[in-house]
């Protein structure tokens, strides 16, 4: 009797759907004839007899498949068995190998760690930034409208979008009207808002959103308690709020009741109506709204708005759409666009004064621009899309370099191995089983270099975290890594568990390993093969190295650069804050009251040398622009005439450290009711050819102004306005008490004490004037500088690190490569030196092979460098993409650090006992 | 031939019953399908006869199941044929569902014998 499970063992492996129809097709017709010899042998005529048999037999088809179904599922389930059976003793067997060798684990593991890891965080930031679509209804059918062209009038925009984005109120009330492809257009706008709950004192900063009507309803939103508004809260004007989920939970833990409960905007008490649902704060990536307002209430987070619903000159609201179902974009663009120029002709052409012809013609000429807004609107997404790319190339790189100093280590052991392959083989093991083990103890190294590799991954997105500018800590991305990004990180890891294990893998067990076992001469055949392909993998380790570092410097130097730029002030030792008192029902001159006793006050500080206020916070992107008509300079109707404007207090110039070239600085005395009076900057200066010396000169904030009100006291040397990278635009400066609006305002204090000390001090002093006034944005000027330039600090900062441990893998390659060629060489090399080599000879031939994989490798990588620097040439800052000094410092850097890594085995090599060696086997 | 008018009823018995006959067959040692089905002829006069289509199924099944394994060999008269023989767990069953069978045919015995 054969015993239970016998045939499995015995059985053939893998047996086709045709082979096992075969055998029951045989086993079918030996039967059909043992039975028709039979009934011949009783008397029957063989027709007779097989006509018997047949009919005895049944349907032998339909038997067949039923006979066929049964054993392919034996077959089936039997594979199945087989495979996970021999893939957990492949994977028992590859931990227990690789225990026994626990160095190479941990190098391998530990490189594999810091390549996957990488890109995890950074796949993780770009999937968070930039292809992450919003959490609502069908993103993929929402658009977002632009309108670039001519704005005639005043234009403001935000992080949602360019100035070429923005719309006026009564355009969007229009386009709304119109018949169009969309199901329905909604428009936004986000300022910042204090606020809190009803019954409770402490007001906080946050984001706040005027929304339309259908806001929620376009992007298919349903409310986690209450309803949305809606437009007839529009209509009406009620005092509505919807809250996020998120402030609901801190603020109201999560109370159903909340609806019909209050929260107190800027000042103004709100119904609320509903909660956002969980996870939506906002369509714009790096504004996190906590609150939601009907437009009618611009008032509220807009004082002094009451005709901007009205005004058709004023560009500011964000709009986007949802296309119609089955509405394509581009026929949504064609049905959008013939209403919309007609309303350019017939309503908003005929407001236009003191147009050029040919700027006319450019505004009757604007056409709705349609793009995606799966991802909602942000500026954010164009600012990074090419950073983080960048980025991801990067570390891409890294974790190729990884894999090829695995791939380089593997095929070191399974040199060691090739006796063990060839014994494997020769018993009878397929080439296809051993190519499987080495493959799956690359895997298993991989899982353990991707688990790793996940805490490497949190390890960088802290690091990345804290460059980022503090707001964006609590009003950005949080940065955390999310099921997708560890997905990510377990594909890489098997990706590359099999990219770096089956090179090595299928060499090893090449059939003609079988002749080591014959050969004893100790060299494997089919090393030479082996000994060219690691030099090429060390060869493109050193190119890829040296692309990152050339990378790296050029972003470094871009860094430098932008540190070292002259600012034209000096910002060190200098804080600043801002409050808004406008915020918390001061009238306009009680805040100008409240600033003057404020600058007063931080002036008084212990320690503090001098403080100064501004309206805007100075080099921070923010920036005001206007039209002016100077005294003695002829402007056609297209002459630019722009120029950016500051309001300031007295001492704005001491505090800053900027320099007054002519005439004098504001005084307490320029007042509100005093003659207006203005200070320009050289660049201001220069564009309307005032000359050397420009006090006395008059000039009006308007093209047309028939009267100059404002008369030039001073001149101020350049300083940097909104951005440390753009040239010194004209600045009008001007006494901040003689400027409109006086909502908010910056203050400045130079302090003798450090940093922290005055950081400290400040919202006691502010909290002593009036405590239900509340600072934001406390932090010294230097810190505000660096997070102004945090992409570039991103960018330098992280490129240098991935290229310093990319430079390094690559070492420690060329390392593995040459130990191993030595070992390899041994009999050569003692030949050599018994036939009188001298140790200087052998040090020198293998530093030449150094040398040489050094040249070939660092010329590719110059060449790919310089296409990557190209490519990347709008990253950077005051050098171009290809730099010679970074070239230069790069090569020799790069060359160091190979012959540093070639001269251990080198020496060792020089070392070579010949009389050893020639014995050696 | 022999079996008259089969309702769905006594199908599901049907099969049991030629997989028990199968079973007590293989008993004898291992065989080929052929032997089963002339086993099977020569036992039962002809009155039990069934078709081979069916049989061979059951036989893949019961092999599919492991109370029986398959094999294929040399037949008396030296053709490849495949053979079959009672694994344990085959015999352990063939035990149980022997004496289920007795115990069914004793009741049905006991109803149908005047009292």
């Amino acid at each position: 009797m054969m015993p239970s499970g016998a045939k499995r063992l015995f059985r053939f492996p893998w047996r086709s759907r045709a082979a096992l129809r075969a055998d029951v097709q045989e086993e079918f017709q030996f039967h059909l004839d043992m039975r028709t010899a039979e009934l011949v042998a009783s008397g029957l005529s063989e027709p007779d007899a097989r006509a018997r048999a047949l009919h005895e037999f049944g349907d032998p088809a339909t038997g067949a498949d039923a006979c066929l179904r049964v054993d392919a599922d034996v077959e089936r389930r039997t594979r199945a068995a087989t495979l996970l059976e021999e893939l957990g003793r492949d994977v028992a067997l590859g931990l227990r190998l690789l225990g026994r060798q626990p160095a190479f684990s941990l190098i391998a593991v530990a490189t594999l760690a810091l390549g996957i890891g990488a890109n995890a965080a950074i796949y993780s930031m770009f999937d968070q930034m930039l292809s992450r679509p919003l959490p609502v209804h069908a993103p993929h059918d929402l658009v977002n409208l632009g309108a670039p062209g001519p704005k005639p009038g005043s234009d403001n925009c935000n992080q949602a979008g360019t100035c070429d984005d923005v719309f006026s109120y009564p355009m969007y009330e229009d386009l709304s009207a119109v018949p169009s492809g969309f199901s329905g257009i909604a428009a936004h706008r986000a300022y910042d808002i204090t606020l809190s709950p009803d019954g409770s004192r402490d007001s906080e900063w946050g984001m706040g959103m005027i929304v339309s009507g259908n806001y929620f309803d376009v992007l298919g939103l349903t409310p986690a308690a209450g309803r949305f508004m809606d437009s007839s809260d529009v209509a009406s004007g009620a005092p509505v709020a919807v809250i996020s989920h998120e402030y609901w939970r801190a603020r109201f833990n999560e109370d159903p009741g909340v609806v019909g409960r209050a929260v107190i905007v800027n000042g103004h008490v709100l119904s609320i109506v509903g909660v956002a649902p969980r996870g939506f704060s906002g369509t714009t990536l790096g504004i996190r709204a906590v609150v939601f307002l009907p437009i009618s209430s611009v008032t509220v987070v807009q004082p002094g708005a009451e005709t901007l619903l009205q005004a058709r000159r004023s560009y500011w609201l964000y709009l986007f759409a949802r296309l119609a179902p089955g509405v394509s974009r581009d026929q949504a663009h064609v049905a959008i666009n013939g209403p919309y120029q007609r309303i350019l002709a017939d309503v908003e052409a005929p407001l236009q004064v003191g147009l050029s012809d040919q700027t006319l013609s450019a505004f009757m000429g604007k056409q709705v621009a349609l793009s995606s807004g799966a991802r909602g609107q942000s500026r954010l997404h164009a600012a990074l899309v090419q950073p983080l790319t960048l980025l991801f190339l990067v570390t891409a790189v890294v974790l190729l370099i990884a894999c090829a100093n695995i791939a380089n280590l593997q095929l070191a052991r399974a040199a060691g191995r090739a006796g063990e392959m060839a014994v494997r083989l020769s018993i009878g093991g397929s080439r296809w089983q051993l190519v499987r083990q080495l493959v799956i103890e690359s895997c298993v190294l991989a899982a353990a270099g991707g688990a790793a590799g996940l805490l490497v991954a949190y390890a960088t997105l802290a690091g990345i975290t804290r460059l980022l500018p503090q707001d964006a800590m609590d009003t950005r991305v949080a940065f955390a890594l999310d099921p997708s990004a560890m997905l990510f990180a377990g594909v890489l890891a098997l990706g590359s568990g099999i990219a770096f294990g089956l090179v090595p893998a299928v060499h090893a067990t090449k059939p003609d390993v079988l002749s080591t076992l014959k050969d004893q001469s100790g060299q494997p055949s089919g090393a030479r093969t082996a000994a060219r392909f690691r030099t090429a993998l060390a060869t493109v380790q050193i190119a890829l190295a040296m692309t990152l570092l050339v990378a790296a410097g050029l972003f470094m130097r871009s860094l430098v650069n932008v540190s070292n730029v002259d600012l034209g002030l000096d910002p060190d030792r200098v804080v600043s804050f801002a409050v808004a008192p406008g915020l918390h029902g001061y009238s306009h001159d009680e805040s100008r009251l409240y600033f003057e006793r404020l600058e007063a006050t931080l002036a008084a500080m212990p320690g503090a040398s001098s403080a100064s206020a501004s309206l805007m916070r100075v080099l921070s992107g923010h920036s005001n622009g206007a039209n002016v008509r100077v005294e003695g300079f002829e402007a056609g109707p297209d002459t630019d005439v722009n120029v950016r404007v500051h309001g300031i207090g007295a001492s704005y110039f001491r505090t800053m450290g900027m320099t007054l070239l002519a005439g004098r600085t504001f005084t307490p005395a320029d007042g509100p009711s005093q003659p207006k009076v203005a200070i320009v900057n050289e660049a201001f200066a220069a564009k309307f050819q005032l000359g050397p010396n420009p006090v006395g000169k008059r000039l009006a904030r308007s093209r047309d102004a028939a009267e100059l009100d404002i008369e030039i006291v001073g001149l101020v040397r350049d300083a940097k306005y909104a951005d440390i990278k753009r040239d010194t635009p004209p600045v009008l400066f001007q006494p901040y008490q003689q400027t409109g609006n006086l909502f908010g305002m910056y203050f400045y204090v130079r302090s003798a004490l450090p940093p922290e000390q005055a950081l400290a001090a400040i919202p006691t002093v502010v909290a002593a004037i009036d405590p239900g006034v509340p600072v934001r944005d406390l932090m010294t000027v230097p810190q505000q500088l660096r997070q102004s330039v945090f992409l570039d600090r991103m960018i330098g900062i992280l490129s240098t690190a991935f290229a310093v441990l990319a430079t390094l893998m690559a070492a420690l390659g060329l390392y593995g490569v040459l130990a191993y060629t030595i070992a390899q060489r041994t009999r050569e090399i003692g030949l050599r030196m018994a036939l009188g080599a001298a140790p200087g000879q052998v040090r020198g031939m293998i530093l030449r092979q150094v040398a040489w994989m050094t040249i070939a490798g660092g010329t590719i990588g110059l060449a790919m460098a310089a296409a990557l620097g190209a490519a990347a040439q709008s990253l950077l800052f005051g050098l171009g993409g290809f730099d010679p000094l970074v070239v230069s410092v790069s090569a020799v850097l790069l060359s160091l650090v190979a012959l540093t890594a070639g001269f251990v085995p080198a020496v060792r090599a020089s070392r070579i006992d010949p009389m050893r060696a020639l014995r050696w086997n | 031939m022999g079996v008259p008018d089969v309702s769905h009823a006594t199908l599901a018995l049907l099969q049991g019953t030629v997989d028990l006959l199968i079973l007590r067959a293989l008993r004898q040692g291992p065989a080929h399908g052929y032997a089963v089905s002339r086993w099977v002829r020569e036992r039962t006069d002809g009155v039990l006869s069934l078709e081979d289509a069916a049989l061979y199924q059951a036989l893949h099944r019961l092999d599919a199941r492991g109370w029986i394994a398959s094999e294929w060999g040399l037949s008396e008269n030296n053709r490849r044929a495949k053979f079959y023989a009672l694994t344990p767990t085959g015999r352990t069953q063939l035990r149980a569902e022997v004496s289920a069978w007795r115990r069914y045919a004793d009741a049905v015995f006991k109803v149908l014998e005047p009292a």
